[in-house]
């Protein structure tokens, strides 16, 4: 199961960092109003 | 007006460090903003009214309390809010979660000062941890110490209103960068670790001479750190001339690219673990250019022809065992990171960056002249380069540059970026690399002498096997962290004992029984213990 471990809102967006099931921290930008981009980190 | 003199004395009590600043000059200053009292439409004085430009905001108890709790995340089990105003919803954000923390940042003295005369604070100075009047760098050191910390998780930076914009903007931009940086670096660390300790064990078999040689060799002399960034191409023929005059060292791939291009380096470096890219490279490189390198870098890197020299990155916990006097440079997310501070130990400056575009220019990975891949990822994340075009980038290229930045910020060498065309990088003055290059007429010789030092690394493994095999007896009963090579282990396995803990408290947050969920949690990092220190002994032996 995912679990959000830090979350930062701004008026805009609101960037996620989720632990994935296989360990991986997963950075999430999720853009208000807008549509989702996914950003993962590439390590 | 009534509320002031009761404030003050809880204020005393209940939040001593606030109240030692409370009658001091305040640090932050904010000419542009009027603060004063507002009156309802019965002439009563209920309300702070902020003034910024022709903006006029007045705090509404009860729509802005609404809208800040929309934003929180109920999962989270801390919330650091930003700005106070009268605090209506700090006490809503009390009042629904009772066994959550809350942080309150406001910059600006003067609302606290305001708001305690309007009403009781006696539940948010309880309650609530307040950080008022302090600079945005305390700030930010005092959440990132947070977040570092190793129970630390669950933590939602949120903003009240969006007033102070230039102290807003820095402190949302902060934060950001350093939960994306923290995710990063456990990622790198989590995935790498394992390959780093195969090469440090095998690494220190192979003959090479310290870097410690080269430490204030080059007071003063000017140096240029030269990436693979595709910017890189128009700037060949000024390093060219530059080959006696200053410095240069070529971060992993570069030192290709100036090969090609008949430009010898006075260093190369490597630090990258992967045998393909970093270590094809350097195993193939037809050249005598010193290599510098920390024990981490791919086995077969180290087949190269050339002189070597070993150095430690600051979280190689393996190679200062062996070799007490190693010379240490802080690591970062890039070899280029890793670079700059050897130059600045070396003595160097100025020192100059080329090729470091820390993006995707004009849509490729590299200057042309290595055999490399030149697919660039679709990472979806869009930003202005120095000369104002968008360009592509993703989080390890913003990791390198939040590095570099910090660095600066606290080492202070004397650097500038000469990168045609990247990402700026804050705290590093931009330059252009033909006019900072004029002054640079002396000639040096920059020619070393090739040597190997002698290493005891057998007698050093043995003593660790044989502590390890004691460690893992006393995983169950001991003290796992009394012997000298727990450091090796704990490097090893901290990032999945950290995930481990932010499981054990989810489950337990679902409802799961705290001590089922500790049991799990301690099960789980015994035998991630144990196979780590498996792991090591069978590495030891090979």
């Amino acid at each position: 199961m995912d679990i959000v471990v830090f979350q930062v809102t701004t008026p805009n967006e609101n960037l996620y960092v989720t632990l994935k099931e296989d360990n991986k921290l997963e950075i999430g930008l999720e853009v208000k109003q807008c549509s989702t981009t996914n950003v993962t980190s590439s390590s | 007006m009534l509320y002031n003199e009761r404030n003050i004395k809880l204020l005393s009590e209940l939040q001593p460090e606030l109240w030692k600043n409370f009658n001091t000059p305040s640090k932050l200053t904010f000419p542009d903003v009027n603060i004063g009292f507002g009156q309802n439409e019965n002439n009563v004085v209920d309300n702070v009214v902020i003034k910024i430009g022709d903006m006029v905001y007045v705090d509404s108890k009860g729509a802005d309390a609404e809208q800040f709790m929309s934003l929180v995340n109920p999962k989270m089990h801390t919330v650091i809010v930003l700005g106070l105003g009268l605090g209506y919803h700090v006490e809503k954000f009390i009042e629904t979660y009772p066994d959550k923390k809350i942080i309150v940042i406001e910059p600006d003295k003067r609302i606290l000062v305001h708001a305690m005369h309007l009403k009781d604070f006696e539940t948010i100075f309880k309650h609530a941890t307040l950080w008022v009047d302090e600079e945005i760098d305390l700030v930010r050191m005092k959440i990132y110490e947070m977040i570092t910390h190793p129970l630390a998780r669950g933590i939602q930076v949120v903003p009240y209103i969006s007033l102070y914009p230039n102290y807003a903007g820095d402190f949302f931009k902060g934060m950001q960068k350093m939960m994306t940086d923290w995710a990063v670096s456990v990622n790198t660390k989590r995935t790498l670790v394992d390959k780093w300790y195969i090469n440090r064990f095998a690494n220190i078999k192979k003959p090479a001479a310290s870097a410690k040689v080269f430490i204030d060799k080059y007071k003063d002399i000017p140096a240029v750190l030269v990436g693979a960034g595709p910017s890189l191409q128009p700037q060949l023929e000024t390093l060219k001339n530059l080959q006696n005059k200053a410095v240069i060292i070529a971060a992993s791939t570069a030192v290709e690219i100036l090969n090609s291009h008949g430009i010898k380096p006075t260093f190369a470096m490597a630090i990258d673990q992967d045998p393909i890219t970093s270590g094809g490279l350097h195993e193939n490189l037809d050249s005598d250019i010193p290599l510098l390198f920390d024990g981490q870098v791919a086995q077969n890197s180290l087949n190269y022809k050339g002189p070597k020299y070993r150095f430690c990155l600051n979280v190689n916990r393996y190679d200062p065992i062996v070799v007490p006097d190693i010379p240490v440079f802080e690591s970062g997310p890039s070899v280029a990171n890793v670079a700059l501070d050897f130059l600045h130990k070396a003595g160097c400056s100025p020192i100059l960056i080329v090729g470091i575009d820390l993006s995707y220019t004009n849509n490729k990975l590299y200057c042309d002249g290595t055999q490399f891949n030149q697919d660039v990822p679709q990472t979806g994340l869009m930003l202005t380069n120095n000369k104002g075009e968008s360009c592509s980038t993703e989080p390890s290229f913003l990791s390198m540059k939040h590095w570099f930045e910090e660095y600066v910020k606290r080492s202070k060498p004397d650097v500038y970026n000469c990168t045609e065309r990247g990402l700026i990088i804050d705290n590093i003055p931009s330059a252009d690399l033909n006019d900072m290059v004029k002054n640079f007429t002396k000639e040096y010789d920059f020619s070393v002498e090739e040597s190997v030092d002698i290493i005891d690394y057998e007698s050093i493994n043995k003593n660790l096997i044989t502590e390890l095999h004691e460690m893992k007896s006393a995983i169950k009963t001991g003290q796992v962290n009394q012997y000298k090579s727990w450091i090796l282990v704990e490097e090893f396995v901290q990032s999945l004992i950290y995930l481990e803990e932010i499981r054990c408290e989810d489950r337990i947050k679902n409802g799961m029984d705290k001590g089922e969920s500790i049991n799990i949690f301690q099960n789980n990092r015994q035998e991630i213990i144990s196979n780590t220190i498996d792991n090591l002994i069978n590495l030891l032996n090979c």
